[in-house]
């Protein structure tokens, strides 16, 4: 059984997407001992996404996500993870979940490193409060249920502004995650299906890390109208802030440390 | 002592929990353990269960995605049980202790 992480990117105006998953597939290299696969994209405009940066800057830049649906698709591997290009793998504790005897694995929780609940308002995708589930990393192994969620994610995406007033959220800019929440459900016979036994560890737009040393992050929050700071050491890390991510101390530190 | 010093080391508390908090979080996400196909979380009763488990008898645990799971050499589940709890309590201990000696957290 051929197993790998697959890490889709596309070439962006503003953003080092492709930069971001050279580092992250070194990353999962250097710590889960498997094959990357990263698939270059086409830009396809469409879809928008306004960040709040950590400088107070607000920008909205172009939001190319649709191949995240093809993954099932593009993945050479009987068994993948997929994971996005702003995701830092620092420990193996995914490794474990290649050859077990899960068929699909996704978060359904996440965990704020900052301890300031910065994702209160991404625990429920409609205003029924439907929970969401987060489309960041992916564990799967070529079978039906797999294909059958890709194959439905597809069909939400193609038919957004339906499954927006069918589920009740707004048919703003289409959302992985919330195209996944929906296949998931689906697809696990109109049930929650199983998740990832543990949180999916983030930082948000607005927090950043600000030092880099091996495997240790320092992370500088906001916290009410001051900033303060938490140490994290080995931890998996969806970093959500793609500005402190882009800045060439804290690439080139983490791009050193993944080449050691 | 002044409200304003009250108020700093209120902050320096919060400032200890949520550190604390991280390093749990942190550590018990790595408690796991990936055995006979099945994945556990590496919990003492686990190990306490195992430890005392006699190997005449066939072992089936729920594991943590609800699948029963039929483990054929429950000695050799605990010892790697053991290498993994130790390395993150280890790892988890010695953190733990570097921020009880700090009064700041930014002094970590």
């Amino acid at each position: 059984m051929s197993k790998g992480a697959l890490l889709l990117a596309t070439p962006h105006e503003s953003i080092d997407y492709i930069g971001f998953a050279k580092l992250a597939a070194k990353l999962v290299e250097k710590h889960l001992g498997v094959e990357t696969h990263i698939h270059i994209g086409e830009a396809r405009p469409g879809n928008s996404r306004p960040f709040r940066w950590h400088t107070g800057e607000v920008v909205t830049v172009p939001w190319y996500n649709s191949d995240r649906t093809l993954a099932y698709d593009l993945s050479p591997y009987d068994e993948t993870l997929l994971i996005d290009v702003d995701y830092l793998t620092f420990n193996d504790n995914l490794k474990q979940y290649f050859g077990s005897n899960n068929e699909f694995l996704c978060y359904d929780q996440v965990w704020d490193v900052t301890s300031t609940d910065s994702f209160k308002h991404d625990r429920w995708m409609t205003r029924a409060g439907h929970p969401m589930l987060w489309a960041t990393v992916v564990y799967f192994r070529k079978c039906d249920l797999a294909h059958n969620i890709f194959e439905m994610m597809k069909n939400v995406q193609a038919n957004w502004r339906y499954y927006a007033k069918f589920w009740g959220f707004t048919a703003g800019k289409y959302r992985n995650d919330f195209s996944l929440t929906i296949a998931h459900q689906l697809m696990n016979g109109y049930a929650s299906g199983i998740h990832f036994n543990h949180p999916l560890a983030s930082l948000s737009t607005v927090d950043s890390i600000y030092e880099v040393k091996d495997d240790e992050l320092k992370i500088r929050y906001v916290d009410g109208d001051s900033f303060n700071a938490v140490k994290l050491k080995g931890v998996n890390l969806h970093c959500m802030n793609k500005a402190c991510l882009q800045d060439p101390e804290i690439y080139g530190a983490l791009n050193d440390y993944s080449n050691i | 002592m002044t409200i304003e010093s009250y108020e700093e080391f209120a902050r320096q508390r919060l400032d200890h929990n949520r550190q604390r908090l991280a390093l749990k979080e942190q550590q018990e996400q790595r408690l796991t353990i990936t055995h006979s196909g099945g994945q556990f979380r590496i919990t003492v009763e686990l190990m306490a269960l195992l430890s005392t488990w006699d190997n005449e008898h066939i072992l089936y645990l729920v594991d943590d995605y609800d699948n029963p799971v039929r483990i054929d050499d429950p000695a050799d589940m605990l010892t790697k049980c053991k290498e993994r709890w130790y390395e993150i309590m280890n790892d988890w201990h010695n953190q733990h202790e570097e921020l009880r000696k700090v009064r700041r957290v930014e002094q970590l």
